[in-house]
């Protein structure tokens, strides 16, 4: 296929896309309410998809175009919605509670993309010289997504972060090393789906067993009180 | 005769072991089908042992061959003579035990035979396969092998929790054992025990000094840890009497001595004595096992438990011939050497001997009356004529009564303590007479502990209510195998000294006691403290039969019978008028109560004293051990919160931590 923008411009919009992708992981580790986590995490879906489809634009691989469709319906669409869905009949309401301040955990979140970049630095040499940046802005996003689950504490915003680490590994997939098989991709698809679907069971059993969606129930389950 | 023979004949049988144990698992077998055939296996393989053993002693091939198998990991195997000379122990006991338990389990259903037929030939396998090993991996194989298949066999009859906790107790010793001698095998093979180096290939390579003292110590900890050695003891009286009887005439006689084996191999062999220091170890520690564990066994009141007791007392016995041993060898004198190293080895023989007759003789009675709680038992002799008869020929061997095998070996360890002060060195000189009476004062009191077993048990009136009946045909013919061995072994000591003077000579390189009358026990030489059994034998029966003669001629014509004295006391003569165990051992509990702190409860369920005994190494050094145990695991137990974002903060440190280290 013949490259209908210059090489440029769209190494620019992929760029652009995974900034885009670092600012919702900033974003969902600031948010506070359910309804707007399960948003964002659509919009990091759609990014993502938007994503590999510039990438299979720039490598003309067509199994790409059947990835970007797999991840914008998936991710984008599916895994929200039943999110959504899951939430209006567990009737959850109001805010997040988290254990640290949004500004503390904004603040951790900017030492740990440095982190990140520090650590690519140096893988960055065996990648394509246009997908430097990449690795690093996955890597940041998925260590985001794992502050964000150890910083919330229902069940509902920790499977978001569960989502959104899938998310930062997929993009670090497609964008950073620009593809993986589609074989490897179909099934990372069905396990995220497969989690979500075990966890959205595990929710209505929390909810019957303790009447609340909050995980500092389980500590009572442990071994000696 | 093809040399290899032997040895292939051996590892024939080793292999039927895991058939027979794959055959139990067939479904739709009669239970005595099942019974008959796996155990006939069993006793088939023990005597291709005993064959192949003797075969072994006999046909000294210098250097035995070698028989490798496999590429990586490398099986290797050889039967030279101190491989035989286990060998033909196992096949002792082995057969007399596989014999026993054809009796012993004959009610078992299908489920209960198979809890005791699938390990029990992988037991006997093992053991055979850890006497055939010639390098680290197979040894340590068999090693496991041997621990993991008795462990189940501790478990056959019984699943109490007293069972189960002696089961974990023995498996968690024999691990850390096991772990010693892993950490040995590495030392001696440079970190490289799969290299496939035979042993005789490791006795060549040079360690350091320090490295070897360090396998010294660590192989002592390991095999000690299998024989029961004092402060690693606490397994063995709890397994014995929780294991099915032939099971226990198993471990007792054939698994404690395979670690004497191995500590003969290793230590000795592959590592030859050099300096006073370790024969002095091994002889201190082996008189304190000794003397621990027969005044516990002459305070215990079951009577498996005595005997369990009694066995720890027989591997310290060895022990310290052994090590007496090694002074020797050090010293120089090759010839007294050779004495001390036959005492032991004989005293292991005679102990498969004597200690799997008693184990199979109170299996029986347990079976016949339900108990071996001597508290309960007595008047056996009535019930149970010919086990009495046999378990008496065990009693005398293991009390030290000439003219059986029990004598001879003691004979002669007391004989080369005797003959100590030949030694040049000051420091022994004084040290080894002190030693040579506390091994007397072991001796007197592992009899005073036999006559108790015996006369409670089958002496004097039942004290309790119980239906017993004689030991079938099986069990019989089993204990009666034995006991045979103990007269034959006793009446011709000569022919053992003369088997065992083949491992000799490849422990004291060529050195060896003169030439044996088989007839006659000669430790030294026979102007010097020689004897024959035979003459004894007869002149004991003849001061017997004239003191029968001369007493029915003067005062039994005619028969009168009349009744018991009964000690003055008016009215009837009741069972509880008898000797109790306590009350048997009441001086012993007094003498010794700073050792062993007993003291007397009385049980009033049943209205009687109770000896209450405490193991002062179980308070001195594993509960100190157990409190920190659990101390280190309360602080490690602070890590588990419940709380699901802490333990994610964990895997997060831990990811981070990995990503810094790999960059």
């Amino acid at each position: 296929m013949r490259p209908f923008l210059d090489l440029f411009s769209l190494l620019s919009i992929l760029k652009f896309l995974a900034a885009w992708m670092l600012l919702l992981s900033f974003a969902l580790l600031a948010q506070r309410r359910l309804l707007s986590l399960i948003h964002l995490l659509a919009w990091q879906g759609i990014t993502l998809a938007l994503s590999t489809a510039m990438v299979a634009v720039l490598t003309g691989d067509r199994l790409l175009w059947v990835s970007a469709t797999l991840t914008l319906s998936l991710k984008g669409l599916l895994i929200p919605f039943l999110l959504h869905r899951l939430l209006r009949r567990l009737q959850v309401r109001g805010d997040v509670e988290m254990s640290l301040n949004v500004a503390s955990v904004q603040l951790l979140g900017i030492v740990l993309v440095i982190f990140a970049f520090a650590l690519a630095a140096p893988l960055a040499g065996s990648l394509p010289a246009a997908t430097h940046g990449m690795l690093g802005i996955a890597l940041a996003a998925f260590l985001l997504a794992f502050l964000m689950m150890i910083t919330r504490r229902k069940a509902i915003s920790e499977v978001v972060g569960f989502l959104a680490m899938d998310n930062a590994l997929f993009f670090a997939a497609t964008s950073a090393t620009l593809g993986m098989p589609l074989i490897v991709e179909l099934g990372i698809a069905l396990d995220a789906l497969i989690a979500f679907l075990i966890l959205g069971v595990f929710f209505f059993h929390i909810r019957e067993s303790f009447e609340n969606l909050d995980l500092h129930w389980l500590e009572h389950l442990r071994e000696n009180q | 005769m093809n040399a290899l023979l032997p040895l292939q004949m051996a590892l024939g049988a080793v292999a039927l072991g895991p058939l027979a144990s794959l055959g139990s698992l067939l479904p739709r077998l009669q239970p005595s089908w099942l019974r008959y055939t796996s155990l006939m296996t069993s006793t088939l393989m023990s005597l291709l042992w005993l064959l192949s053993g003797a075969l072994g002693l006999i046909l000294v091939a210098a250097p035995a061959p070698n028989l490798a198998v496999g590429g990586i990991p490398l099986w290797q195997f050889r039967l030279d003579p101190l491989s035989a000379f286990f060998l033909v122990v196992l096949g002792l006991v082995g057969t007399a035990s596989s014999l026993h338990a054809v009796g012993y389990f004959r009610q078992l259903g299908r489920t209960g035979l198979r809890r005791v037929l699938i390990p029990l030939p992988l037991f006997l396998s093992a053991m055979a396969l850890l006497l055939l090993a010639d390098n680290a991996y197979t040894f340590l194989v068999a090693w496991e092998g041997m621990a993991l298949s008795s462990s189940y066999l501790i478990l056959a009859q019984t699943q109490t929790i007293q069972a189960r906790h002696a089961a974990y107790l023995y498996l968690l010793v024999a691990h850390l054992g096991a772990l010693c001698l892993l950490a040995a095998f590495a030392l001696l093979c440079h970190g490289n025990p799969l290299a496939g180096n035979d042993f005789s290939a490791l006795a060549h390579e040079v360690l350091a000094p320090g490295l070897a003292q360090a396998v010294l110590l660590l192989t002592l900890l390991g095999f000690g840890a299998k024989l029961g050695m004092a402060p690693l003891h606490v397994w063995l009286p709890e397994a014995h009497p929780a294991a099915p009887s032939p099971v226990s005439a198993l471990m007792s006689a054939a698994m404690l001595p395979i670690a004497l084996y191995g500590l003969l191999r290793i230590d000795w062999q592959i590592l030859p004595p050099e300096g006073v220091s370790w024969g002095l170890v091994w002889l201190a520690l082996g008189l304190l096992t000794a003397g621990f564990g027969v005044l516990f066994s002459t305070l215990q009141r079951d009577l498996k438990r005595l005997l369990a007791y009694s066995s720890m007392e027989n591997m310290g016995l060895i022990l310290v011939a052994l090590g007496l041993a090694r002074l020797f060898v050090a010293e120089g004198s090759p010839t007294l050497a050779a004495l001390a190293l036959s005492a032991g080895l004989f005293q292991t023989l005679n102990h498969a001997l004597f200690k799997g007759l008693l184990f199979l003789g109170s299996g029986s009675v347990f079976h016949s009356t339900g108990t071996v709680d001597m508290g309960r038992l007595g008047g056996l002799i009535r019930r149970m004529p010919q086990t009495t008869l046999l378990m008496l020929i065990g009693c005398l061997a293991i009390a030290g009564l000439p003219p059986l095998n029990g004598f001879a070996s003691e004979w002669m360890l007391l004989q080369a303590f005797l003959l100590a002060p030949q030694m040049a060195s000051g420091t022994l000189q004084a040290i080894l007479p002190l030693t040579a009476a506390g091994v007397v004062l072991v001796l007197a009191l592992a009899s005073f502990a036999i006559i108790k077993a015996f006369g409670l048990s089958f002496l004097g009136q039942p004290r309790s209510v119980y239906t017993a009946h004689e030991a079938s045909l099986w069990e019989r013919l089993a204990m009666a195998f034995l006991a045979l061995g103990c007269i034959f072994l006793g009446l011709v000591p000569g022919f053992a000294i003369h088997a065992i003077s083949a491992v000799n000579a490849l422990l004291l390189s060529g050195n060896s006691l003169g030439i044996q009358q088989p007839w006659r026990l000669t430790p030294i030489s026979p102007e010097r403290a020689s004897y024959v059994p035979g003459w004894f034998l007869i002149g004991i029966a003849m001061a017997i039969l004239l003191t029968f003669l001369l007493v029915w001629w003067r005062f039994g014509r005619p028969l009168r019978r009349v009744p018991v004295w009964s000690c003055g006391f008016r009215g009837a003569r009741t069972a509880r008028m008898q000797d109790s165990p306590a009350g048997f051992s009441q001086s012993l509990l007094r003498i010794f109560q700073p050792i062993h702190h007993g003291r007397l409860q009385p049980d009033t369920a049943s209205k009687e004293l109770r000896v209450e005994l405490t193991d002062p190494f179980w308070v001195g050094l594993y509960e100190p051990l157990q409190r920190l145990a659990l101390a280190l695991s309360r602080q490690a137990l602070r890590l588990q919160h419940g709380k699901i974002s802490s333990y994610l903060l964990y895997a997060f440190l831990t990811l981070v931590v990995l990503l810094v280290l790999v960059r």
